[in-house]
């Protein structure tokens, strides 16, 4: 199925957001996520389902003002 | 002879949602040439309190150590921004992203309402601020000098708000004193931080004067030619501003007023001889 990962379309063939982040590449990363622009906390990332069209935003601490 | 009694250079200290604190400047992390033109910036300044944010970025970008990590190794208080966001519920759901990967509930909620100037949306703000605070966040509300949207953030339970000096990035100082100075004499128990638009020391010690309790900026650290050095001056001025209010200004005259007493004056004669 294709979702949108930080703006950019992607394929997977994944059920659960824990196996998405994987396989993006962000297994190990320390990052945060929301799903259509609302906040999933990490304890549900293995149990959360993503769908078809789902907008990932996967973010991770910057500098900032 | 007596000693004379040494003169005070640290004002007192203070406090953040009952976090203590020494330093009332808080400094952004952005902008620096290079993370440790920063280190060592954020060193000079004595700042206890460092600005940061949270971004798309790609798993390859994120490898072989963060820039949280380094920000972390100072040792500072961390609050997070929602820079960047146009609605309060981005606003919220940032907040709720920040709180869980830098584990601290200080969020200094931006909500930009106009991107030229980046002006904040007074009626997102307040919104977002509504939801935060019912959600046990600890908001820092980074706000125009709007007297009563100041007044509606303190009443929604926002214990740290943030009037701009003049538009992010600009250096320009504050541009209207009489709203800051209105700000400060109508809401005298809230703890107000100038946020954004100075540029010198002098502007961060004339708000510190004023009393207000701190100012936060970045930009005019970042970009001097020399950060550090800007840094410590910054951290200088902003004691001197505290202690300046805490000690009481003169009050004005608009006539001259001779300094060395007038009795005894030499060379002066009486007419009558």
């Amino acid at each position: 199925m294709d979702i949108f990962c930080n703006g950019d379309r992607v394929s997977l063939d994944v059920e659960r957001l824990a196996e998405a982040l994987e396989t993006l590449g962000f297994g190990d990363r320390r990052v945060v996520v929301a799903v259509n622009e609302t906040f999933v906390a990490k304890e549900e990332w293995p149990s959360f389902r993503v769908r078809a069209g789902d907008r990932l935003d996967i973010l991770a601490a910057i500098e900032g003002g | 002879m007596s000693e004379a009694p040494i003169a005070p250079t640290v004002p007192d200290g203070w406090s953040l949602y009952g976090e203590p604190l020494k330093s009332r400047l808080l400094l952004g992390t952005a902008r620096y040439p290079s993370l440790a033109v920063m280190t060592e910036a954020v060193a000079a300044s004595g700042a206890e309190v460092l600005t940061l944010g949270l971004r798309r970025q790609s798993p390859e970008k994120l490898g072989g150590g963060s820039v949280w990590d380094h920000i972390a190794k100072l040792g500072c208080r961390l609050l997070p921004n929602t820079a960047g966001c146009h609605t309060a519920r981005e606003a919220v759901t940032l907040a709720r992203m920040s709180r869980e990967i830098f584990g601290t509930s200080w969020i200094k909620l931006e909500v930009t309402g106009d991107d030229y100037n980046l002006q904040p949306d007074p009626y997102e703000l307040i919104e977002a601020t509504r939801e935060l605070v019912k959600a046990d966040f600890k908001v820092f509300a980074y706000t125009t000098d709007d007297l009563v949207v100041c007044t509606r953030l303190r009443d929604l339970g926002c214990e740290v708000i943030m009037p701009w000096g003049a538009p992010i990035g600009t250096g320009k100082g504050v541009t209207d004193p009489y709203a800051l100075e209105t700000l400060r004499a109508r809401l005298p128990d809230a703890v107000l931080i100038v946020d954004a638009g100075l540029g010198l020391p002098s502007h961060a010690a004339r708000v510190l004067e004023m009393g207000f309790d701190g100012v936060l900026l970045n930009t005019a650290v970042a970009r001097a030619d020399d950060p550090v050095r800007m840094a410590a001056a910054f951290g200088k001025a902003v004691a001197a501003g505290r202690l300046a209010f805490e000690a009481g200004a003169m009050a004005e005259s608009e006539t001259a007023q001779p300094s060395t007493p007038v009795v005894g004056t030499p060379f002066w004669q009486s007419e009558s001889g």
